[in-house]
């Protein structure tokens, strides 16, 4: 008996390993189907310094011309599909805090339809043309936005596209926007 | 049919070897730093690194924009002079420990490391109990 329990205890072990691996993956699949979140964001970091090319053709966009005050930023492209979807909630950013928008390895004549198309709402747009700003801020992939508190905290960090309903009142953005009276 | 067999297996083995060992590189030529040495070490660095975005892929096998922007960065600090510890610690505070294909050894991660060993000392002491019982009785 003792014998025969041994012989299959590797196959036991398996099995319950193989559970174990199947259990996990369906539990990061109901908790996340949609965001692309690697399990870490730039929020409690301080913002990098960066200073990019003005989309507008004039000097320079530089975050540290926005310290002192809460603000957003959005990373964008014309190429992104997901930038296309989530225009309307960026645009309801915009009503609430200066949005500067970074434009990502972009081409300026397809970046300017983009806005022309789907409304420009940002305070201003910084040319990011390699993308090592973008790094800076810990970008991996478009759009992400984030929201920079007074003091130049990152306290929101979303990669992936906003949705109307983050701005809900359960919703995690609106949150973080009551956070800071905006 | 035996001869079926073998020459299948034969076929199969010719497969498996012939598999590429390295792997497909999007670098492209006018990317690269002048400086072989500089070059070299750009490029054991990226090999190290996930793309983000195209998970099974490395940051020197990808196209995709991050792994273009990546790469151009990496290259950028090197040739500023960072060091790699100094430029893989400016990714993992903006990617975390996800971004490196041998995450460190920690309270978190010590079972990844440890349970292969686990599992061939498992069975390894199961063969060598069967052999002893079969031999011995």
């Amino acid at each position: 008996m003792r014998r025969r329990l041994l012989s299959i205890l590797p196959a036991i072990i398996l099995l319950g390993l193989a559970s174990l691996a199947l259990w996990s993956l369906w539990q990061t699949d109901a908790t996340d189907s949609t965001s692309r979140d690697i399990g870490f964001s730039m929020v409690g970091q301080a913002v990098s310094n960066i200073s990019l090319p003005s989309f507008a053709g004039a000097g320079d966009v530089s975050l540290a011309s926005w310290q002192g005050q809460p603000y957003a930023i959005n990373v964008f492209a014309s190429w992104c599909p997901p930038c296309r979807v989530e225009a309307p909630s960026i645009a309801q950013l915009g009503h609430r805090l200066p949005v500067i928008g970074i434009n990502f390895r972009d081409e300026a004549a397809a970046a300017l339809e983009f806005l022309e198309l789907f409304g420009n709402p940002y305070a201003a747009i910084g040319v990011d043309d390699d993308g090592a700003a973008s790094l800076a801020l810990g970008v991996q992939a478009l759009p992400e936005t984030l929201i920079i508190d007074a003091s130049g905290q990152i306290i929101f960090h979303q990669r992936g596209p906003i949705f109307a309903d983050a701005f809900a009142s359960d919703g995690d953005l609106a949150q973080v926007l009551a956070a800071i009276g905006k | 049919m035996a001869a079926v067999m073998r020459q299948c297996l034969l076929l199969l083995a010719v497969l498996l070897i012939s598999q590429p060992s390295v792997a497909y590189s999007a670098l492209t030529p006018d990317e690269q730093l002048p400086d072989p040495a500089l070059e070299a070490r750009a490029q054991a660095l990226t090999l190290e690194l996930r793309c983000l975005v195209c998970q099974n892929q490395s940051v020197i096998d990808s196209n995709a924009p991050f792994a273009t922007s990546l790469r151009a960065l990496i290259r950028q600090r090197i040739s500023d002079g960072a060091s790699d510890d100094e430029i893989i610690a400016y990714l993992r505070a903006r990617y975390g420990d996800y971004i490196l294909f041998r995450p460190p050894v920690n309270s978190l991660t010590i079972w990844l490391w440890l349970s292969p060993a686990l599992l061939l000392l498992l069975g390894a002491g199961w063969i060598v109990r069967l052999r002893y019982r079969r031999s011995g009785g």
